[in-house]
């Protein structure tokens, strides 16, 4: 038993995480899996909306990436799997059954590496991930609620791990670690913020008291949307639960786990029912499917295409190009900035840390702005690749880079034809530079007076005077130089 | 009122001669149908088969028509038609109208089938009379006090009464065979697998099958022709070659080893039924077949097995009944109200009934004593089916333990009603396919003769039926009820020339 400094009581944690597969359509249907957004009940048909004589065909693609992520987390992949009907009503459930998958899965048995508390990694055990349908969504109005089946029938993988996890931090590493191998595998986008990813969370106290190890039932904190959720959450209730058993309460006589919901209003846990009242699923196989049994040759296959994985990219980009731990985390974060950083550097020849840089700030930064993906960037690497030359080559200074950019980002164009469209070549020239000052002094009589009287920072505006009237096109380090020289 | 030919084969030979048209032959089904006094059916769709009758003609007179293109036919109300109100005879499904067909639909719509309605059934088709109908009873032709069997029932009726010239029913226990055997028509469940059931309202979806009701045997494999073959839609059918169904129709029983399982004659069997049952195998013997005597021993097991599984998935197949997407609503004071205000209402005792027993079977506690071991069973008793298949070509069997029963008279005993269907489940548990075919009557009543084959040998279970139908004329009996006026008919000939013609083509 290990227990934290400074807290008397372990926290042990299992996570089942539920994400939406990056599949084109539906689980068991042609409809498109691209729900979000759209207005309601429009991406759906007679099998997502479970209308009378409708079946389910299950989708191939979402098996095949399932199988992927289970490879991913060293899973076994069983000779034979099938899907059940777990029924239960619910208006958000249209057949009053969820497809899933009950004692066959198609995944068991894994593990996933995190960075550990106190330093070094720590192998978690994953238990299963198995497939199943996501279902409709409420929306409560007053008095009244509204059911959007646009998200029913989009596949949802449920990833549960084992109960190895010893404190928030271990959870939210383990959280992120998942999130960026399915991101990496394009498994799954892992939009936490469109509900297509989802944390139930089994939170329990282990402590020793009076020579002997206690360990009351856990609670299970249900639909827990972000990684801020989940810490606040957890947080909060291994505290309840510690401070019950203090106080005497429930916990001390309570037999079996309870479930209970998450208020980010209020930043407090509520039950949602105990283990008494639990539902009867009455698990049984789906008769509108056949089982399966995926072959070892397939499962090779999908083997063969596993893609780098984020800790072994990490290390490479931070080896080969000298990157900053957290400008590689940030790189790596998202396949798709990390291929584009590679293509910059690599065939377009610009200096890694330069190249790191624009993509880290003005990218990211224009991509949130415009709500934009970062498979969407509307400028090639090679473009960006040349203006990072131009600013090496002294040919423009960063902040006429980063008007080019602008500029690049809305016309498409390369950063040289810019800059020669507009005429944004730096000037460096002594004589031109000078000319500017002479004029800039005449007229900013009172800066410069100030400047002479000893306030040496009255300078920056003299500067700011001069690179204005140059378009900013002055080089920097030649304004300042002449412009000490000539108030000196 | 005017008479529909008899077959398909004879509707066919008169549409290609001009002798009459597809919508003569609409206008003479929609009249009896409209006139029919039996009940059997919950809607009649005029303007629908009139237009596709139109487009029939169109077709035929284009000359590239199917064989079934201008044939009037009944749908059962539990497989779903785009824009025809579809209720599975309940109140549940109140104004429902699917916005799109059946596979089975759009195969016999591409064919130019001209369907002139939805046909009376039991509730969900729970039950083996027509009585568990939301919408009244079904009247039996040969004796309207008596009930015409069901599930099917309505659509057994309508090509029994010549109001169409098939129908379509589902069978999940006999649904099709046993209301065929009760009303004296050739009725047949195909091999699981073989026929889509996307878009059927499901019941027991590991049992349900989709087959047809005719008036012949090559009438029965001419529409499973249409009707068989892999759906992308239905991940349970199978990716069989196609076949020609009817190849062998022609070829007679000789050489042929037909079974007979000494566990289908026994308790609860009618003499009548029995000794015109033992009088067709004799036929078939004497035509040259050899009869032996074989075993199932697990027979007595399967009306056990099949009141586990398929009242437990019939529980899940009936969830999505709500009310709140369609279908009957009865608004409650918060959800759950809604939900049992909604069933409460919307569903018949028969179907409660089996929701709460299949809801038992699988709750946690009992499911591995009922549901599992019911499983475990199933597999036992289809391996014996197919160790027996190994020795013989076909099985022989009555297909329901009696004839026609009285409106009334098992209503009180759901048990005894369980057991019309003995002879019929067990070939469901199995997945097999099985036909029902006339074999005489008894106390006036029709009797059915089922042949039972391996798994998708439709084929020879057609070929037994047919060598039986060709040597006896009980399928031309017909209930006695009929006009006197055949549409098409040659006024010079007598209007029974339409009938005592054999069907080939």
């Amino acid at each position: 038993m290990t227990v934290a400094a400074g807290r008397p009581y372990e926290v042990v944690i299992g996570i089942e995480t539920h994400v939406e597969l990056g599949t084109r359509s539906k689980m068991f249907c042609g409809c498109s899996a691209k729900w979000f957004g759209s207005p309601p009940n429009t991406v759906v048909c007679p099998v997502c909306l479970g209308l009378p004589g409708a079946l389910p065909v299950p989708n191939r693609r979402a098996i095949e990436l399932s199988i992927l992520a289970g490879l991913a987390l060293h899973c076994e992949i069983p000779e034979h799997t099938k899907f059940d009907r777990k029924n239960y009503m619910y208006p958000d459930l249209p057949k009053g059954y969820q497809i899933s998958q009950y004692d066959m899965p198609l995944t068991v048995n894994g593990w996933l590496e995190i960075p550990a508390d106190g330093g070094g990694t720590k192998r978690v055990g994953i238990i299963r991930a198995h497939l199943e349908e996501d279902t409709g969504k409420l929306l409560h109005a007053d008095g009244y609620s509204l059911v959007d089946f646009n998200r029913s029938g989009v596949p949802l993988l449920e990833i549960v791990s084992r109960p190895e996890l010893s404190s928030v931090q271990e959870a939210l590493a383990y959280a992120t670690t998942l999130r960026e191998i399915l991101i990496h595998l394009a498994v799954s986008e892992f939009r936490l913020e469109e509900g297509a990813a989802r944390f139930d969370t089994n939170v329990s106290i282990r402590f020793r008291e009076g020579g002997e190890v206690r360990w009351p039932p856990q609670s299970e904190i249900k639909n827990l949307n972000s990684l801020r959720a989940l810490e606040q959450a957890v947080t909060f209730e291994s505290q309840r639960l510690w401070e019950d058993w203090q106080a005497g309460g429930e916990i001390r006589t309570r037999k079996a786990k309870i479930t209970v919901g998450w208020s980010p209003d209020t930043g407090r846990t509520f039950l949602q029912r105990r283990k008494e009242e639990a539902e009867d699923y009455r698990y049984f196989p789906e008769p509108d499917l056949v089982t399966y049994g995926p072959s070892r040759e397939s499962v090779e296959a999908l083997r063969s295409t596993l893609p780098e994985m984020p800790e072994a990219r990490r290390a490479r980009i931070r080896r080969d190009y000298g990157l900053s731990e957290y400008d590689t985390r940030i790189l790596v974060s998202e396949p798709p900035l990390a291929a584009y950083f590679e293509s910059v550097v690599k065939d377009g020849g610009a200096d890694p840390k330069a190249a790191a840089n624009w993509i880290t700030g003005e990218i990211l930064r224009y991509l949130r702005e415009k709500g934009l993906r970062s498979s969407d960037i509307p400028i090639w690497p090679l473009q960006l690749a040349g203006l990072v030359r131009l600013v090496a080559a002294g040919e423009i200074n960063t902040t006429v880079a980063k008007a080019v950019f602008a500029d690049m980002w809305g016309s498409g164009d390369d950063a040289a034809t810019i800059v020669d469209r507009k005429n944004l070549r730096q000037v460096s020239d002594d004589s031109a530079i000078a000319a500017v000052i002479d004029e800039v002094i005449a007229a900013e009589t009172k800066a410069v007076a100030d400047y002479r009287g000893g306030n040496k920072r009255a300078i920056e505006a003299l500067f700011g005077k001069v690179m204005g009237r140059m378009q900013g096109k002055g080089n920097p380090q030649v304004v300042r130089k002449l412009l000490a020289e000539k108030l000196g | 009122m005017a008479e529909l030919p008899r077959t398909i084969g004879e509707a066919a030979a008169l549409l290609r001669s001009r002798r009459a048209s597809a919508v003569d032959l609409a206008k003479a089904a929609i009249e009896r149908a409209g006139a029919d006094p039996y009940n059997a059916w919950l809607t009649v769709s005029e303007d629908h088969a009139l237009r596709q009758a139109r487009a029939a003609d169109e077709r035929l007179a284009r000359g590239y028509a199917a064989l079934l293109c201008g044939i009037p036919w009944a749908c059962k109300d539990i497989i779903g038609t785009k824009d025809v109100e579809t209720t599975a005879g309940s109140r549940i499904l109140d104004g429902y109208v699917p916005p799109y067909s059946a596979t089975v639909v759009e195969r016999l719509d591409r064919e130019g089938a001209v369907m002139i309605g939805k046909t009376n059934l039991d509730e969900f088709a729970m039950g083996s009379s027509n009585e568990n109908s939301a919408f009244g009873a079904v009247c039996n032709p040969w004796d309207p006090s008596r009930v015409p069997g069901g599930s099917s029932g309505g659509s057994a009726v309508s090509v029994a009464a010549g109001e169409v010239l098939f129908a379509l029913g589902t069978d999940t226990g006999g649904s099709i065979r046993q209301p065929a055997a009760l009303t004296g028509v050739a009725g047949m469940k195909p091999t699981y697998g073989r026929v889509s059931r996307y878009g059927v309202v499901a019941f027991a979806s590991s049992l349900d099958q989709v087959g047809p009701f005719a008036n012949s045997v090559a009438d029965v494999a001419a529409v499973c022709q249409a009707l068989f073959g892999q759906d992308p839609a239905d991940a349970t059918t199978m990716p069989l070659p196609a076949e020609d169904l009817r190849r062998e129709l022609g070829k007679g029983v000789k050489g042929m080893r037909l079974g007979v399982p000494k566990e289908y004659f026994v308790t609860g069997i009618e003499p009548g039924v029995e000794s015109a049952v033992r009088e067709a195998i004799r036929e078939l013997e004497r035509q040259g077949a050899s009869i032996e005597e074989v075993s199932l021993p697990s027979t007595d097991h399967a009306l056990g097995v099949y009141y586990i599984i398929q009242p437990a998935e019939a529980s899940a197949n009936l969830a999505r009944y709500d009310g709140v997407r369609y279908g009957l609503r009865v608004a409650g004071t918060d959800l759950v109200d809604t939900y049992k205000r909604t069933r409460g209402a919307g569903f018949g005792a028969e179907v409660k009934r089996r929701m709460i027993l299949g809801t038992y079977a699988l709750s946690s506690g009992y499911r591995d004593a009922y549901y599992v071991k019911a499983q475990k069973v199933r597999t036992v008793i289809k391996a014996e089916f197919e160790r027996v298949f190994e020795r013989v070509d076909a099985l022989l069997t009555p297909t329901s333990p009696t004839v026609a029963f009285g409106i009334g008279a098992k209503v009180d005993d759901p048990l005894a009603m369980y057991l019309n269907d003995v002879f019929t489940l067990p070939v469901n548990i199995a997945g097999l396919p099985g036909i029902s075919i006339p074999c005489g009557l008894s106390e006036g009543l029709p009797v059915g003769l089922q042949v039972i084959a391996g798994y998708n040998d439709e084929a020879t279970m057609f070929r037994v039926a047919a060598a039986y139908e060709r040597s006896t004329d009980h399928h031309l009996l017909r209930p006695p009820s009929f006009g006197t006026r055949s549409v098409g008919a040659d006024p010079k000939r007598s209007p029974n020339a339409t009938f005592g013609t054999s069907g080939t083509y």
